[in-house]
């Protein structure tokens, strides 16, 4: 596979400025950066590259790739290329004081252990033998397991525009000493002094960490802490009680009674198979998502249902503020509503009650019986493909995707969105970063409740950042990304369109009605 | 240039130095440890099987007396047992100390440190934390380090121990900073080496970078001995492919969960070899077999045979071999689907610098533990010792410095030695590359002949032509040149280290062509058997002018007899 790889050159005794040195490369698919970082020294050893143990434990071998900072060595050439693209260029770590070309100098890693007081406090003297379950040892092990590469911290959104963010290295620190049983110092109040509740849950520290630790479950872990400990932040506080007043059922405190207003526009049965579940951002902020979904059920010729008014919150912001007895409570009554319905299958719009029916659910011990989650462009996807619903026509312009970090990074939803929307428009552009790699918009973790003002510098970063030049529309498959994006662009006037995947295939089918 | 001054220095960010450090801080004293790279760069890391300690938890019968004869035997009877009596006693303590300190090994079900079989002990006593035990443990040691705020200091080479006014006494560290490339003189009551190994210097290797022997070479410059040179253990099982990957340990657990080893024609090999233990014969005789196979011409597309375990359920797969799993995954092999490519792989220095029981040296004031001392682990290192010996001799270490240190004042430092040792460093810094040879051209030729003909199997022809050829590489050092103007860099330090790695590749083949009978590590094809009439003694070298001498010094034996 031929690759362009660029890589920064500085010499701070020699030279000005960073230049970049462009090499041309064959590589394999299955070799790592870590081998394509190589073949480059050894064509010129003058290069100064960094790594030492070659197998993800030492930490020393992170770079920044296309804004996103990987360990080199821990990371085939084809995610890179699937994720960055084929031509890279690849920078020294930016949190570190550069000393040559891709080398930093790491000096201050260590003092992670300082500021999180990361050695053990022990309360008891000790005895032993000593005994520690199986279940604390392994938690405290899956997050002890860090080798301080920073690779996180430097592809965290927030700690790129928030300085005092402690980021995840921090937060996973934290989160370990309080697993522990035997260490007695509770670190919560300083996790929420390092911006505990600034984190977007986005998960893509997990997604570049050599040692893949679950970041998104330690935050939770420790917000389900503070929530305990009454530290949550007010307007947390004030969102989930706006979930749990009867009256109103979601965060944003919005009218039970206009929660059906998007399904004027639709003709849903009563007795269908099939629920439409719309979620609380599809039902009162963005409706075209939800009623376009509605619409392609119904040129398709398929019967479904919708809950209107009586449908409940899914309960993520529950589970993303640690409220997890709460969120346990949500998730038994939404099931139990499913049940009474006798639906078979659960499609909805919004990657975040895909991922809590689908996978949080289950982690909260509540088991959706016999009902199959989807999400809206799985299901177009599929319907596409069997033929059933026909792609007429293409719009006539270029188009990009927004990969939602609840369907993509946390699920694994990749290519349906692509096949769908390269079905549907004249030319698919990537987006700088994707995938695995896409940047949050910044409304994850309840940050958008929480800091919108932060929730919003994230958005303008993602698309300053990484919009192709000459697209005309960002096509989403998550209504708060959407809406998110579309006050992002305003903010900085960047025209483009900020339109759901199923308004794109609308715009592309003859319609019957 | 910069002096500076603390009552001990240490050398390496190990276990073996973080243990010694702590040690000395403990005591009270003031302690500097250096490390060349980043203080997470290491072997110690690394290690993944686990650390011995007959705490008795699984198999009760266990105790250090068994320990001892597990190691004894495994070495062939060449340890110092007065070294390997306080390693199987001390590492209880050591242990438990760890766990004091916060860190978390693995559990068994009722809550108590697990141990596990490993290395063909004959008792369950290797205590792990899952797959990454060094990891565990320099973790630890570095948070423990944190708290008492030991002053680690990173990006410092150290090139040459700094000898007293009177060359009686070790008086301080000569160290670059590689930022700059600029001399520092740590000046020091006592200084503790423990840099480690040198597998570096073969091409096909577990080891970091920084494992090229830099404490061999300065013990030898320092008129000190090293031991069992030769003995030099090989893995089996390292990865083939990757390239950026080669070398790199894939554990023995896999064949222990069922991994059947193939050549390119598909044969079972190892039938040949050993048909009764097949696969899971000892550690030599498998990474023999498979060398044979690959020097014979049926070895795979990357240089290696296949390690199969696509019979086994993946989901076993991923529960027991977790991390390897996870590594493969993260380098485009699904193990689950497809074999793996492995080859043998150096791993382990058994030799080293000479010390007593408490860590010291012939030097007065300086001490060496860990991978860079010799002695304990014989001619073959049982899997789990080596943490052990880190964490109790760099213990001994710190301790025995502190009382060094207490007891006695700075020696002023021989400043014409000093003079030299520095000149030797700039001759190299100095010189342009495009006016002499680039260190990449040595190194690579050292590790490809060291492969050759210094490796699994050994041959008293191929070492003598390995000595000519390393003495020719030895020759070229004079050109050694690098990319001038550059302030810190990457090649300086390389080309540094190559200096030191043909210096100890000289004193491993030297060592090994002595050896004429084949013993633990050591495999000679034209002296296949053991010879302990001739050959139960250690053989060590040392540098007078620019050669080796070799000399013979008798195996400490106190306990048990062959
Ligand atoms: C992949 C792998 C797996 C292993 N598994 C196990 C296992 O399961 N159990 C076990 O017991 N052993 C295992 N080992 C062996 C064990 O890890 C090492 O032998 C042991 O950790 C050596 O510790 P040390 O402190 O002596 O040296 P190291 O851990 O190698 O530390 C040496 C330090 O010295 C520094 N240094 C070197 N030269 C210089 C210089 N010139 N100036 C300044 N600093 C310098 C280095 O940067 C490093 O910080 C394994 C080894 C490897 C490579
Ligand atoms: S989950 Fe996202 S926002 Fe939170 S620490 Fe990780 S990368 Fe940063
Ligand atoms: S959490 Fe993962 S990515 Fe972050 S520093 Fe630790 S190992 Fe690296
Ligand atoms: S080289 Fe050690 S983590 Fe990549």
């Amino acid at each position: 596979m031929k690759v362009r790889i660029g890589v920064e050159r500085f010499d701070p005794s020699k030279d000005e400025s960073p230049y970049v040195q462009w090499f041309e490369l064959d590589v394999e698919p299955r070799s790592t950066l870590l081998d394509a970082l190589m073949q480059i020294e050894s064509a010129d050893p003058t290069i100064s590259i960094p790594y030492s143990c070659r197998r993800g434990v030492c930490g020393s071998c992170a770079v920044l790739v296309n804004d996103v900072a990987l360990p080199a060595c821990s990371v085939t050439m084809s995610t890179v290329i699937e994720c960055l693209g084929k031509e890279i260029v690849v920078k020294p770590l930016p949190l570190f004081p550069r000393l040559k070309d891709l080398v930093v100098d790491r000096s201050r890693a260590l003092r992670v252990m300082d500021i999180t007081r990361y050695w053990i406090h022990r309360l008891e003297p000790y005895i032993p033998p000593e005994r520690v379950s199986k279940e604390d040892a392994d938690r405290v092990s899956s997050y002890r397991k860090c080798s301080l590469c920073f690779s996180c911290v430097a592809s965290c959104p927030v700690a790129s525009v928030d300085k005092r963010f402690g980021g995840p290295v921090a937060l996973r620190a934290i989160a370990e000493r309080s697993a522990d049983p035997r260490d007695a110092l509770d670190r919560v109040p300083m996790a929420v002094a390092s911006g505990l509740y600034n984190c977007l849950v986005c998960d893509t520290c997990s997604a570049v960490c050599p040692q893949e630790i679950d970041v998104g479950s330690a935050v939770v872990e420790l917000r389900s802490r503070a929530w305990k400990a009454g530290l949550a932040p007010s307007k947390i506080r004030d969102a989930l009680d706006g979930i749990l007043d009867e009256e109103y059922g979601n965060p944003l405190w919005l009218p039970r009674a206009d929660r059906n207003a998007w399904i004027e526009y639709l003709k849903p049965s009563s007795k269908a198979k099939v629920l439409l579940f719309a979620g609380c951002m599809a039902s009162y902020v963005d409706r075209e998502s939800a009623v376009a979904l509605g619409k392609i059920l119904e040129a398709c010729g398929i019967r479904y249902t919708v809950l209107g008014s009586d449908e409940l919150c899914c309960g993520m912001p529950l589970y993303l503020a640690g409220a997890l007895e709460e969120a346990r409570d949500v998730a038994r009554r939404n099931t139990e509503i499913f049940r009474k319905l006798g639906v078979e299958t659960v499609v909805t719009p919004c990657p975040s009650c895909y991922r809590m029916f689908k996978s949080l659910y289950p982690k909260l011990g509540v088991e959706l019986e016999n009902v199959e989650v989807v999400h809206a462009v799985q299901l177009v996807a599929e319907l596409i493909n069997k033929g059933v619903l026909r792609i007429d026509k293409r719009v006539d312009t270029a188009v990009t995707y927004h990969d939602p970090c609840d369907l993509g990074r946390h699920e694994g939803v990749f290519e349906e969105p692509r096949a769908v929307i390269e079905a549907c428009a004249r030319e698919f552009i990537e987006m700088r970063r994707r995938k695995m790699y896409a940047q949050c918009c910044g409304a994850g973790g309840n940050v958008r409740i929480s800091n919108p003002e932060l929730s919003i510098r994230i958005g303008v970063d993602r698309v300053r950042r990484d919009l192709p030049p000459g697209v005309t529309a960002i096509v989403h498959a998550c209504p708060t990304c959407k809406v998110q994006l579309s006050e992002a662009c305003q903010r900085v006037g960047i025209e483009v369109r900020n339109i759901s995947i199923q308004e794109l295939v609308l715009q592309c089918i003859r319609r019957s009605f | 240039m910069e002096w500076v001054s603390r009552d001990v220095v240490v050398v390496g960010t190990g276990v073996a130095g973080l243990r010694a450090a702590i040690e000395a801080a403990l005591n009270g004293l003031d302690v500097v440890v250096l490390t060349k790279t980043r203080a997470t760069c290491s072997a110690s890391i690394m290690a993944e099987g686990g650390v011995n300690a007959a705490l008795a938890n699984v198999d009760k019968d266990d105790s250090w007396e068994k320990h001892f004869i597990d190691t004894v035997r495994a070495g062939a009877f060449l340890n110092d047992q007065d070294l390997v009596e306080v390693l199987c006693k001390e590492i209880v303590e050591r242990i438990y100390e760890l766990e004091e300190w916060g860190a978390m090994f693995s559990r068994t079900d009722d809550g108590l440190i697990a141990q596990r079989a490993f290395g063909k002990q004959s008792r369950r006593r290797t205590c792990y934390a899952s797959d990454r035990t060094g990891h565990e443990i320099v973790t630890t040691l570095l948070s423990v380090a944190r708290s008492l705020g030991v002053e680690i200091v990173e990006n410092r080479f150290a090139s040459d121990v700094l000898l007293s006014d009177d060359g009686a006494r070790a008086a301080g560290v000569l160290a670059w900073d590689t930022r700059a490339w600029e001399p520092e003189v740590y000046r020091s009551k006592a200084v503790i080496l423990a840099c480690g190994g040198a597998a570096q210097i073969y091409e096909v290797t577990t080891v970091p970078q920084e494992a090229t022997g830099d404490c061999y070479a300065i013990a030898l410059r320092a008129g000190l001995k090293l031991k069992d040179m030769e003995m030099v253990q090989f893995h089996p099982t390292g990865l083939a492919f990757p390239e950026s990957a080669k070398g790199i340990l894939i554990t023995e657990a896999v064949r222990g969960e069922g991994g059947i080893l193939r050549n390119a024609l598909g044969e079972r090999f190892m039938a040949r070899y050993a048909p009764q233990e097949m696969e899971l014969a000892g550690r030599d005789v498998v990474a023999r077999a498979i060398w044979r196979e690959i020097s014979e011409g049926r070895g795979t597309e990357h240089g290696g045979v296949y390690l199969d375990i696509t019979h086994v359920p993946c989901e076993r797969i991923r529960e027991r071999l977790e991390s390897t799993y996870r590594l493969l995954r993260r380098l485009g092999i699904d193990m689950c689907r497809e074999p793996i490519e492995v080859s043998p792989t150096a791993h382990y220095f058994m030799g080293g610098i000479e010390i007593d029981v408490d860590a010291s040296t012939a030097l007065k004031g300086l001490f060496a533990c860990g991978e860079a001392a010799g002695g304990v682990h014989g001619a073959n290192r049982v899997g789990g010792n080596s943490l052990a010996e880190g964490l109790v001799f760099g213990r001994r270490a710190g301790a025995s410095a502190s009382r060094v240190a207490r007891s006695s004042t700075a020696p002023s430092i021989d400043r014409e030695r000093l003079n030299i040792a520095i000149e030797r460093v700039r001759s190299v810094l100095s010189r342009s590359r495009e006016k002499g040879v680039g260190y990449e051209t040595i190194r690579k030729r050292l590790r490809s002949v060291m492969w050759r003909y210094g490796g699994v199997v050994r041959s008293g022809e191929g070492l003598r032509s390995l000595i000519k050829e390393l003495e020719s590489l030895e020759k070229s050092l004079c050109l050694l040149g690098v990319d001038q103007g550059a302030s810190f860099s990457v090649e300086a330090l390389r080309a540094l280290e190559t200096v030191n790695m043909v210096l100890v590749a000289r004193a491993v083949a030297v060592s090994a062509l002595a050896r004429e009978e084949s013993r633990g590590a050591h495999y000679r094809e034209d002296y296949p058997r053991r010879d302990d009439s001739r050959w139960l003694k250690h053989i060590t070298v040392s540098l007078r002018g620019n050669a080796i001498v070799v000399g013979f010094s008798p195996v400490r034996i106190t306990r048990v007899k062959p």
